[in-house]
């Protein structure tokens, strides 16, 4: 074999197997709109005590103003949830209880070091009901 | 320099090795079906310049009309393929769009424009061989500005 279809030969499976490695170890990445604030005064919901005893537990450590996960801060923060535009609060209210629902948080990676933190079954019930339905009473048109 | 040579002719040969042996280690793709009565597209309204967007960009993985060109049979592309296709329709799979209820089309509206607007969707990996899928910016702000046009007049129950 010459010398030059050699070197192309190697530097093309160098090459290929290097994008296939990153490409192995990349994830998607999350969302990054940045919010508005509304000026209603009344509180659009209430996080009922049970409610917020699981996400202070499991959730709050990451999701809040501040957290040094910039990420986590970014996706969702209990914080501002309050404060965003109602049509912004379901779609993070829905956004809960989907990750939930598909035990997707707290990360696998977090809990092997917090195991404590670890949503328990009935945790993943409350938190999703709650979730969804605060969701659906914040709809304009929604039927109490 | 023989020397070197050597090495690196073995190691080719085993890469080669390697790569036919592991052309028998099966991987399952997600099915593939054209009759989607709940699809985005056809529920929702869509100009046909927009669908097509859609369609070129995102439906390889987020819906049940995958396209699966020869490459996607080669070992190791197959196994990554078929984790993404998987992991695609788990966050959003347009072909049950109308399915959804309506708090969770707003978050897969929402979401949808998020990833399009950051660019972090379309995946790179699959912009390799889908140059179709290669969004211009101008592209990308005519499928968020619908997007969030469609949330808001849903939001507001238009």
């Amino acid at each position: 074999m010459k010398k030059n279809t050699r070197n192309r030969i190697a530097t093309f499976v160098v090459v290929l197997s290097g994008a296939l490695f990153l490409w192995a170890f990349t994830l998607p990445e999350g969302i990054t709109k940045t919010e508005k604030l509304t000026k209603d005064k009344k509180p659009a919901f209430v996080m009922p005590e049970n409610v917020n005893k699981v996400v202070m537990n499991s959730c709050y450590g990451c999701h809040n103003s501040k957290s040094k996960g910039e990420k986590s801060k970014k996706k969702l923060n209990f914080d501002k949830l309050p404060t965003l535009h109602h049509h912004k609060m379901v779609v993070k209210l829905q956004d809960i209880a989907d990750v939930v629902h598909d035990g997707d948080m707290p990360p696998k990676k977090f809990l092997v070091k917090h195991p404590e933190k670890a949503l328990t079954k009935s945790d993943k019930t409350l938190l999703q009901k709650w979730a969804s339905e605060t969701a659906e009473s914040l709809m304009p048109h929604h039927q109490q | 320099m023989a020397k070197k040579r050597r090495i690196l002719l073995k190691l080719l040969f085993w890469i080669l090795v390697l790569f036919v042996v592991i052309q028998f280690i099966p991987a399952k793709k997600p099915p593939v079906s054209e009759q989607n009565p709940n699809d985005f597209i056809r529920t929702a309204h869509f100009p046909d310049s927009v669908a097509v967007l859609f369609k070129n960009a995102c439906y390889d993985c987020h819906s049940n009309q995958t396209v699966y060109p020869w490459y996607t049979y080669v070992a190791p592309v197959s196994w990554l393929i078929v984790r993404d296709v998987k992991d695609g329709r788990k966050h959003v799979n347009f072909s049950e769009w109308n399915s959804f209820k309506i708090t969770k089309k707003l978050k897969v509206l929402d979401k949808a424009a998020d990833e399009i607007k950051s660019g972090d969707m379309p995946f790179w990996p699959f912009l390799i061989m889908h140059p179709k899928a290669r969004l211009t910016k101008k592209e990308r702000k005519i499928m968020v500005e619908w997007l969030d046009n469609k949330g808001e007049k849903m939001f507001s129950g238009e």
